[in-house]
């Protein structure tokens, strides 16, 4: 068994920073007598374990990268907007709006500008919360 | 689990900062002076695990050697504090456990 093989189980960057360590150090538990399977295994654990813990970190790292934060920003943007949309075509005001009936049937006042204050002031919240 | 990772008395970390309180030590040193008091024979993978581990968070650091392959480690202040916390945390446990079975002398 060369312990240069059994290192490839690892990350690069832990074998640039540890690999020659290891190395030494499998070599000398071989030349002790230790059984090789046993080192074998104990190698192939650490380099699975290394490469899981490694793959976590970057996954935790791009999650919280300036790059996610944007695309965050863009996502609750999206929604924020999604919403505001939703919630001024289904809003019994602009239902009437459109239809010119009001909730009774009877016909409605035509809009005035008072009317539109929900409208308006969503409108501000957004480019306030955008701002 | 603890801030500086430790957590029973046979984890590697552990054993590894008991190893390193007399001095510096490189990896052979280290798994052979561990299994001469604890009886726990490290693979070299779970030695090099917990190195890792304990150097990331400053619990230990390479002590200067030319040699790479047998570069020794030496505990810091923040390991020798940190293994000082969890030996007192296990000896509270300890004498708790030896007198609620009467066995202890105190």
């Amino acid at each position: 068994m060369k312990p240069a093989s059994l290192l490839r189980w690892y990350p690069r960057a832990w074998r640039e920073r540890y690999g020659s360590e290891l190395a030494a150090l499998i070599q000398d538990d071989l030349d002790e007598g230790r059984p090789a399977w046993r080192l074998r295994l104990s190698v192939i654990g650490g380099g699975l374990r290394e490469r899981f813990r490694q793959a976590r970190h970057a996954a935790a790292a791009s999650l919280t990268s300036p790059a996610w934060h944007n695309r965050w920003g863009t996502i609750v943007l999206a929604g924020l907007i999604c919403g505001f949309l939703a919630g001024d075509l289904t809003s019994p005001l602009s239902a009437g709006r459109r239809s010119g009936a009001g909730p009774g049937g009877r016909r409605e006042q035509p809009w005035r500008p008072e009317a539109g204050w929900p409208v308006w002031s969503s409108s501000r919240a957004l480019i306030r919360l955008l701002s | 689990m603890s801030p500086s990772g430790l957590r029973r008395p046979n984890d590697p970390p552990l054993l590894i900062l008991v190893s390193l309180a007399d001095g510096p030590k490189h990896g052979h040193a280290l798994a052979k002076d561990i299994e001469d008091f604890a009886g726990v024979r490290l693979g070299p993978g779970a030695l090099y695990g917990a190195i890792t581990r304990l150097a990331e968070r400053g619990l230990i650091e390479p002590f200067g050697s030319d040699d790479d392959r047998r570069r020794p480690y030496r505990i810091t202040p923040p390991g020798s504090a940190a293994l000082a916390a969890a030996l007192a945390d296990m000896r509270r446990v300890t004498r708790a456990g030896l007198a609620r079975l009467g066995l202890d002398p105190a």
